[in-house]
């Protein structure tokens, strides 16, 4: 009764991981094209929805297994799942508030991190796993990103330089479109699965499924995808401020170009096996492509206030996810303490909910 | 120690392709915008030679980039 309350618990858990995971990272796709007026922002908003929930369903590889190679998989119970899940959701309700752009994947693999640290103490972190699937690719992908963002928009103002605006505009915004589309689809893939490991995962660990062939139940990928969907549907507006207006103030070609190169190094890392964040990717094709214009146009206020919430995001995540195990601890081992993080959760929930009704206005195109 | 903990092949490659594919595909895009405006532009002056070529260019270069597009999502299936 308790494994099957907490099984129910973990599952619900990774689904409200998942909502976060899409409102949050929403900004990635649809920020660029609502402020150089692609698109209107509820039709960018539905349309990333969308995308979002075909992609779920584009791929069940289930290779990409919560933070496998970084923690010792025996160390993963179902506690130290439900434990981290709330440390990735704590922390991205943190970061969208602050209206800050940071790596879902990464707040997730850090909650996890910080309950198996609590659980079993340093000796089941895999100290080669973190650097290498973890800190090394959030060193590269903002540099390259920025790099290629960069080196295009020089390319983009060269060729189109003489023409008159109006076509050029019109031109880069139905580019934008595409660009936008294949990135909505590449995160539904990426992101939507990772709850759909967790979950499996879950269901191993609870005996429902074998441990030899697991295979993805057709109900996880339905709620999976379903849950990414409304919770990109719901919009994280403030990040997509920051994104869209707050770093630079993109024109057409810029939003483009950011979202293009963006798109080619995501592709390039999904090809080579690589693990790149969409969300350093892009935060580092929206800088790129403004600083090449001019370096002034980059608030570098903003930009370092991201880099900052990029570096606080493993510890910060890992920090919650051990206290979290720590506290259900204390309710002894069953799901009496789960049950009550997950009820302290909800009133969170609430209370962010409430405060995000009375201070969070769509935003307009700028 | 580096590239004890790294796929340094993997690495190299998503270096790579990134570069070849984004300035890829900004460079035909671009050049697809560019064509179609200067087709417009020779139309509007009386040249409808010159407004075919740049209208062909504009045509191979937009499906230069749905070949990039259809590319990115066979990468998404196939991994």
């Amino acid at each position: 009764m308790d494994a099957d309350l907490l099984l129910y618990l973990v599952v619900g858990v990774a689904l409200a991981f998942d909502f976060t995971n899409g409102f949050h990272d929403t900004a990635n796709v649809v920020a660029t094209s609502i402020s150089t007026r692609a698109l209107s922002p509820r039709v960018a908003i539905g349309f990333a929805a969308i995308l979002n929930f075909v992609g779920a369903f584009l791929s069940l590889e289930v290779a990409a297994t919560i933070a496998s190679g970084i923690v010792e998989p025996g160390a993963v119970s179902l506690s130290v799942i439900f434990a981290g899940l709330v440390g990735a959701i704590v922390w991205n309700l943190v970061t969208w508030y602050a209206g800050l752009p940071s790596s879902s994947s990464h707040a997730l693999i850090g909650g996890v991190v910080g309950a198996v640290l609590a659980s079993h103490g340093p000796s089941a972190v895999i100290g080669d796993g973190l650097l290498g699937k973890v800190i090394i690719p959030a060193l590269v992908a903002p540099v390259l990103a920025f790099g290629v963002a960069g080196a295009a928009i020089i390319i983009a103002y060269r060729v189109v330089g003489r023409q008159r605006p109006g076509p050029v505009t019109r031109g880069f915004r139905l580019g934008q479109v595409v660009s936008g589309g294949l990135l909505a689809l590449a995160h539904g893939t990426n992101d939507a699965q990772k709850t759909m490991g967790v979950i499996t995962l879950a269901l191993v660990a609870h005996g429902t499924l074998s441990s030899s062939d697991p295979q993805v139940p057709t109900w996880v990928v339905v709620s999976s995808a379903s849950a990414i969907a409304l919770g990109t549907y719901s919009g994280g507006w403030r990040i997509i401020r920051t994104m869209g207006s707050r770093i630079i103030r993109m024109d057409a070609a810029q939003g483009f170009t950011a979202q293009g190169a963006g798109a080619a190094v995501i592709l390039a890392a999904t090809h080579a096996g690589f693990p790149l964040s969409t969300t350093h990717v892009i935060s580092g094709a929206v800088m790129g492509s403004g600083a090449a214009k001019r370096l002034s146009a980059v608030r570098w206020g903003v930009a370092g206030n991201i880099a900052i919430a990029w570096v606080l995001t493993l510890p910060a995540a890992g920090a919650t996810g051990a206290v979290v195990y720590a506290f259900s601890t204390l309710f002894g081992g069953g799901v009496a303490g789960p049950l009550v993080v997950a009820a302290l959760l909800v009133v969170g929930l609430i209370w962010l909910s409430f405060a995000r009704t009375r201070h969070d206005a769509p935003v307009e195109a700028v | 120690m580096i590239p004890a903990v790294v796929d340094g092949d993997a690495l190299v490659q998503v270096i790579w392709v990134s570069i070849v594919a984004g300035l890829g595909l900004t460079l035909v895009f671009s050049l697809a915008i560019a064509a179609g405006a200067r087709a417009g532009q020779a139309r509007r002056s009386g040249a409808p030679g010159e407004a075919l070529a740049w209208s062909v260019l504009t045509v191979v270069c937009g499906l230069l980039c749905m070949v990039a597009v259809a590319l990115g999502v066979v990468v998404m299936l196939s991994k």
